[in-house]
């Protein structure tokens, strides 16, 4: 008996005449996330499977992180024949009798056939299977909802048959990259990483950029950024975090413009520069994760001066209705948390005002802009940015 | 490069490396060994010991234990003193984070201990009158009180502190941290009658991964590590030859008379004037007011901007200095400076700068200069408003 994972994908069978497209992206994503470990990997009809490796846990660990994989089971491949089937259902509850003590226990057969050209209906053979497993193992009981033990038997069109008993759990979603590539505005702080997991998740492919001004702010603010991008990049797969020095801008906004307008000021100069990296690097939207009210840069009438500077990219905020406490879950589950509430400061707080503008107009903040060399300090910027390639693979 | 983060560390000397080869390379033998390089290489490592004695003031009875670290030889002090009989323990809540936390987790270990910690004074100075409080409710069986701040460079009174021990709980433990002070200030501790003092060789040029502790009486320590009986049976672990032999040639070079003290306390003096008088007037300048500071260690507030942002204006211009406890400053706030009542704009402020025997007058006032010039730099940016 031969041991493989079987993996099972969701959500891209919707997608009709694109399923090839979509089912060859999520089999390079699972080549590319394995490619360090020894295994093999193979595409049948409708499932994906691991075979010939060594660590089964690391591989699905690995797994899990996979966006578009719905669940994955460890499963013994047989070829499809009615006596090796019974033979070898038969040798897993004895190796499970050596395990626990079946006394009492229910138990259900569950077969799906793929395969119409197997002789047998399911349901047919689910029951003849169950009672060749009762007739060897009396102590056992027949229980159709809830058993103690749920065998399932899958026989799929490659001839081949595979048997194992539970399903576990991957993180569902559309596989990363299938709706092209966008740049996420990582700030160090608790909500953005979330932000890019939840549009990762939707098959969006993250790139980062973060705003730095060393030195108000630290070389360990830096490390934290890329140490988030590193977390991100096991849900996302590589990833480019761009590094734009914004020292300057700052201090020229904090001479020149009034200090209440410095956030909001800031925010559109972020957003301007963010889309021109999206135009130079073809990506198709931006991220951030703001959620409505949650300060004063993120109150209706803030988003929308800010909102107001982009011409074409859209701005997507996955995070927009959720409350901090929903945010803080997701971020623990996806292990950025407890980098995220490191003390180094991301923004420099020197410059930012005791009381920010809650309800800035458009209008205003252009004015307050027309005293800065608004596209030099822009371009400049652009031009100093440091890219790095993350991949935690 | 200006290197004034001596605190934290320093360079190793050109003698210690030289030891550091020697010891490794040509005469690397095990000084638990029986043949006669083994054993010479023991009696070596007694010179050393030996030689640690004389600059503590104390006579050598097999009282020195050889660590890993400073961190461990404190660790060592009090968990290998603490006993389930003991009540309470005393704590300065100036102690480095290696005393600092080991006296915390007491506390999982033995719940029914009672652990206090004596307040700083303004001056960076425990508070004696709470100590004497503290020592007069009785129970007290441990007390743990640094020699030098690390992070203020302010120098607890050990006389006072050993008299206090004696009238009011004689039979105490008193434990010393002398990371800061050890070959650094004039010390003896035969006088004071201390049982437990830590030092640290990579605070005087020495190599890092060496510690010790001087123990007035070894005996009463309990190991908190086992293995083959080296140091008395208390700190098993073969020793490391090479870097106490390095420490040897790094304490060869230090002289703990007057004259080395009294030209760092000029270099001391020389930059703090320098820098009141370079530094633009409006800029607030706050440094601790105690006449009984380490002429090596110069805390200073620069009152109203980070200190964070000045540490990385002065490394791009060549000088290094430190905020705070360069070991603490992973985490936000500084414990020490906020005990002794600093306002959270003087502990953002807050810079250490920390000299060593190797510092020269043409490096005291360079790095004066450099640090005078990134203050006035952030201080016209921030104040900087054209409209």
């Amino acid at each position: 008996m031969k041991k493989v994972i079987l993996l099972r994908y969701g959500e891209i069978h919707l997608k009709g005449r694109n399923r090839g497209y979509f089912e060859n992206l999520l089999l390079n994503n699972i080549k590319s996330k394995l490619k360090n470990i020894k295994c093999n990997i193979l595409r049948i009809a409708g499932r994906y499977l691991i075979t010939d490796f060594e660590d089964c846990d690391l591989i699905i660990k690995k797994l899990q992180s996979i966006f578009g994989l719905v669940s994955l089971s460890i499963a013994y491949e047989i070829e499809t024949n009615e006596d090796l089937i019974n033979k070898t259902v038969l040798s897993i509850f004895q190796d499970l009798e050596e395990k626990i003590n079946l006394e009492q226990k229910t138990f259900k057969i569950n077969v799906t056939r793929a395969d119409k050209t197997f002789p047998f209906h399911s349901d047919t053979f689910s029951a003849s299977v169950g009672a060749i497993v009762l007739n060897a193992f009396p102590q056992l009981k027949v229980k159709l909802k809830n058993p103690d033990i749920d065998l399932l038997i899958e026989i799929r069109e490659n001839k081949k048959t595979y048997i194992y008993f539970d399903k576990v759990n991957c993180c569902g979603g559309m596989p990363v990259g299938c709706s092209g590539e966008g740049l996420l505005l990582l700030s160090g702080g608790i909500d953005s990483p979330v932000a890019g997991y939840m549009m990762a998740k939707r098959g969006l492919k993250i790139n980062a950029i973060h705003f730095h001004s060393f030195p108000y702010t630290s070389l360990q603010a830096k490390e934290k950024v890329l140490t988030l991008a590193n977390k991100l990049s096991n849900y996302n797969g590589k990833m480019k975090v761009f590094m734009v020095p914004f020292t300057k801008i700052q201090e020229s906004i904090h001479a020149n413009c009034d200090d209440s307008f410095m956030i909001t000021i800031m925010r559109r100069i972020m957003l301007r520069i963010a889309e021109k990296i999206c135009n130079t690097n073809n990506y198709k939207a931006i991220v951030t994760g703001e959620s409505l009210g949650q300060v004063a840069s993120q109150t209706i009438e803030s988003i929308t001066v800010t909102n107001n500077v982009l011409k074409v990219v859209p701005l997507l905020r996955p995070l927009i209705g959720m409350d901090k406490s929903e945010i803080t879950k997701i971020a623990k589950n996806i292990d950025t948390f407890e980098t995220s509430i490191l003390p180094y400061e991301d923004c420099c707080t020197v410059f930012l005002p005791k009381n920010p503008v809650i309800k800035p107009t458009i209008e205003r903040a252009e004015k307050e802009e027309s005293f800065l060399n608004i596209n030099d300090l822009i371009e400049e910027a652009i031009e100093k940015t440091e890219i790095i390639e993350i991949d935690c693979n | 490069m200006i290197f004034f983060d001596n605190a934290s560390t320093t360079k190793l000397c050109d003698e210690a490396v030289d030891s550091l080869i020697k010891y490794s390379v040509q005469k690397f033998y095990n000084p638990s060994s029986k043949y006669k390089e083994g054993v010479e290489n023991f009696n070596a490592i007694q010179n050393v010991k030996k030689y640690i004695c004389e600059i503590l003031g104390v006579e050598f009875k097999n009282n020195i234990i050889f660590t890993g670290s400073a961190t461990e030889a404190s660790n060592l002090a009090i968990m290998g003193s603490v006993r389930s009989s003991f009540k309470k323990m005393l704590f300065s809540a100036g102690e480095h984070p290696s005393v600092y936390n080991t006296a915390l987790n007491l506390k999982t270990k033995y719940p029914n201990l009672t652990i206090e910690f004596v307040n700083l004074q303004k001056n960076g100075e425990i508070n004696y009158l709470e100590l004497e409080n503290l020592l007069k409710t009785g129970d007290v069986d441990f007390i743990s009180i640094m020699h030098v701040s690390n992070e203020t460079g302010a120098i607890n009174n050990l006389e006072r502190i050993s008299q206090l021990r004696k009238k009011y709980a004689p039979n105490a433990i008193l434990h010393i941290d002398g990371v800061q002070g050890f070959g650094k200030i004039p010390t003896n501790l035969q006088k004071l009658d201390i049982d437990f003092y830590t030092l640290s060789a990579h605070k005087l040029h020495g190599p890092k991964g060496l510690g010790a502790l001087y123990c007035k009486n070894p005996s009463k320590l309990l190991p908190q590590i086992w293995g083959g009986g080296q140091e008395y049976n208390i700190r098993s672990g073969t020793e490391n030859l090479a870097s106490i032999m390095a420490f040897k040639s790094a304490l060869d070079l230090i002289d703990t008379t007057s004259q080395t003290y009294e030209r760092l306390k000029n270099f001391a003096n020389i930059f703090k004037t320098n820098l009141r008088i370079l530094v633009n007037k409006n800029q607030k300048l706050k440094f601790i007011e105690n006449e009984n500071l380490s002429p090596y260690i110069i805390s200073l507030s620069v009152v109203g901007l980070k200190g964070e942002t000045l540490l990385y204006m002065c490394d791009e211009k060549g000088l290094l200095i430190s905020t705070g406890s360069a070991c603490s400053s992973k985490k936000s706030g500084n414990r020490v400076l906020e005990n002794m009542g600093y306002s959270k704009e003087e502990v953002e402020g807050s810079l250490r700068i920390s000299f060593s025997i190797k510092t020269t007058l043409n490096e005291v006032n360079q790095g004066c200069e450099i640090l005078a010039n990134c203050i006035n730099e952030l201080y016209e940016k921030i104040k900087n408003k054209r409209r």
